[in-house]
């Protein structure tokens, strides 16, 4: 069991730091989806849990319901991926603000699945970028993949994929709602355990520094 | 649960039961299904692994994370309850490449692993739906040994 060493329970403090570094990415995320929509955009921070990867699917409650999924690859200083879900009925009022069409199949419209990756890859972008500029690293995302199934099958091959290489994982989980226009969507973001302590070190860095 | 009559299986875990009740897992995607099923005890057996193979594991504390391992600890458990080796049918569900442009065949070797360890523990393969690119959520009726999958955008079948 000396892999055990791998599993960590996070303090009060330190649950509350990944906290706000989700509001922070996400706060980013909601400013760019305002500038692209131009409508009020509410956010809310689920939650940050380090877990045991099949733990995962039920901490985040995934569901059968059918999603649009991108998922795109979180690297350099980082190593992780995150993963942003719209349901049908937000791909739906997104492609009638975008584009003033709604109707016809989304899993038969290229140009629909080709917006929400637009969208989904500035989303995660601004995200990546605003903690990169507040935790002084470097980080990047790849091109997103994207898919249309169960919330619940995307999130389960994403994490197969990751327990290849890791058996915990951190989940940082937060949704956005713009009320007027009916899109609800869900950020994930999931982080390997050396990430994890790589952020925790660099937060606690910088509440050591002396103030300006 | 969700019901009475319902066990809902997670990832990385398994569930045996008789009939009437049923098995039910969400979501396999790359992941995969082995359901055995004892037709004369009318036991049922359901287990949903992610990785095909135990012998690479860091952690080797939940066998039922591993296609292979887990296959093995779910036959031991039906027969604890009761079936015989002997008498157990397999089918097998998910293995599906999701990410289509992704190179990654996890999917596959799933299903790769399922099947020999299958053909190793002597128990037939009776029916399968795999691979392709989708989600499957089934569900084991143990009074009758059907498996139900339902999908998203291809239906629903029985096998």
């Amino acid at each position: 069991m000396e892999e055990i060493e791998n599993f960590r329970s996070l303090s009060e403090y330190e649950y509350g730091a990944l906290k706000e570094l989700e509001n922070i990415g996400i706060g980013n995320s909601a400013t760019s989806l305002y500038k692209l929509t131009n409508s009020l955009v509410c956010t809310k921070v689920l939650g940050a849990k380090f877990e045991l990867i099949e733990n995962i699917p039920r901490v985040a409650g995934a569901s059968g319901s059918p999603v649009l999924g991108s998922f795109m690859y979180i690297e350099n200083d980082l190593k992780g991926c995150i993963l942003i879900l719209f349901p049908e009925k937000s791909v739906r009022s997104l492609s009638l603000i975008f584009s003033g069409e709604e109707n016809g199949k989304i899993s038969a419209d290229t140009m629909k699945k080709s917006l929400i990756e637009e969208i989904s890859h500035i989303l995660a972008g601004t995200y990546v970028t605003a903690l990169s500029d507040f935790l002084d690293l470097n980080i990047l995302i790849s091109t997103p993949y994207m898919v249309y199934d169960m919330f619940v099958s995307i999130l389960n091959s994403v994490l197969t994929e990751m327990s290849c290489k890791m058996d915990f994982a951190l989940l940082l989980d937060a949704e956005f709602l713009i009320k007027e226009e009916r899109v609800y969507g869900n950020i994930l973001t999931l982080f390997d355990p050396a990430s994890l302590d790589y952020l925790l070190r660099r937060i606690s860095e910088m509440s050591h520094q002396k103030p300006y | 649960m969700t019901d009475s009559g319902i066990v809902v299986v997670g990832i990385g875990a398994c569930a045996v039961a008789r009939s009437p009740v049923k098995l039910k897992t969400f979501g396999l995607g790359s992941c995969v299904g082995i359901v055995l099923y004892d037709r004369r005890e009318r036991i049922g057996g359901l287990v949903h692994t992610m990785l095909p193979t135990i012998d690479n594991a860091r952690i080797k504390d939940n066998s039922l994370k591993y296609t292979d391992s887990g296959i093995e600890y779910l036959v031991n458990e039906i027969v604890k309850k009761g079936s015989s080796i002997k008498r157990l049918e397999a089918k097998l569900v998910g293995g599906a490449k999701m990410f289509e442009n992704r190179n990654m065949n996890i999917g596959e070797r799933n299903i790769k692993s399922a099947r020999n360890t299958l053909r190793r523990l002597e128990i037939p393969i009776v029916a399968e739906d795999t691979g392709k690119n989708y989600g499957r959520t089934v569900t084991l009726d143990t009074s009758t040994g059907d498996l139900l999958i339902r999908t998203i955008l291809r239906g629903d079948k029985i096998i």
